[in-house]
């Protein structure tokens, strides 16, 4: 079997030092972008274009970055990992995570 | 007479869930705890795991932590040989980390420890850490 070269053993080596191995996992239903803020700059506004297959123009939108294009991209089911050392750390850093996103209470339909 | 408890979806806030690649953990599901037990003692003696923790996470559900740390490739191996397991561990392979619920889900239904079995100087004294720390959650 061919070895692996010296300098994917040094990444490898890398990895594993840099990477905590006590992790916790935080999951639920939560509403993303309360901390996402859209700037624009100027006094210009975003516009989406359609064209046909050729390229000419058929319509034209007027695009609000400020609001969202629909309400599912605000939910977010991702778990949150969170790593730690110890068990107070652990809590403190829950705590903190925890309060910083808004949950979603909902009725599940299965 | 209900055979199967039906799988209750997280609706109301957040869960808390204990991570780890370093040790064999395992959900059971739709499981009387003479059986529970059964499974644990049988897979410390097979695999020479040192000791288990046995959690009973909500009627006829128990969890189960081994205390010896091994190989991801070992973990595969001892988990995928676990019929009762199979479906708990194809989702949990897909995130690369196993995972066990600490805290309650939709405000009830807190693990509570019920076994102590061998030793509990590696992953067990990881995990009841935290247990212990998430007491109120």
């Amino acid at each position: 079997m061919a070895r692996k070269p010296q300098w994917i053993k040094d990444k490898l080596k890398k990895l594993k030092e840099t990477k905590p191995k006590r992790r916790l996992k935080v999951y639920g239903t939560r509403r993303i972008g309360h901390r996402e803020h859209w700037v624009v700059r100027g006094k210009g506004t975003y516009k989406t274009v359609r064209r046909d297959k050729k390229g000419h123009f058929i319509s034209v939108k007027k695009w609000s970055p400020k609001q969202p294009i629909k309400e599912q991209t605000f939910t977010e089911l991702k778990p949150l990992v969170i790593p730690y050392t110890t068990g107070r750390e652990a809590l403190e850093k829950v705590r903190e995570t925890v309060r910083e996103w808004e949950w979603i209470d909902f009725e599940a339909e299965s | 007479m209900k055979l199967k408890a039906e799988h209750e979806w997280v609706t109301r806030g957040y869960v808390i869930g204990f991570m780890t690649n370093k040790g064999v953990i395992l959900d059971l599901d739709n499981m009387k705890f003479k059986k529970a037990r059964w499974l644990a003692r049988t897979l410390c003696k097979q695999y020479k795991l040192e000791g288990y923790l046995l959690i009973k996470s909500s009627e006829k559900n128990y969890h189960v932590v081994f205390n010896r740390y091994l190989s991801w490739r070992t973990i595969t191996k001892i988990i995928f040989r676990q019929y009762e397991a199979l479906r708990w561990a194809v989702f949990q392979m897909q995130s690369g980390y196993l995972t066990l619920r600490i805290s309650m889900k939709n405000g009830e239904n807190k693990p509570k420890i019920v076994l102590k079995v061998g030793k509990a100087d590696k992953l067990i004294k990881d995990y009841l850490e935290v247990y212990e720390a998430f007491k109120e959650f």
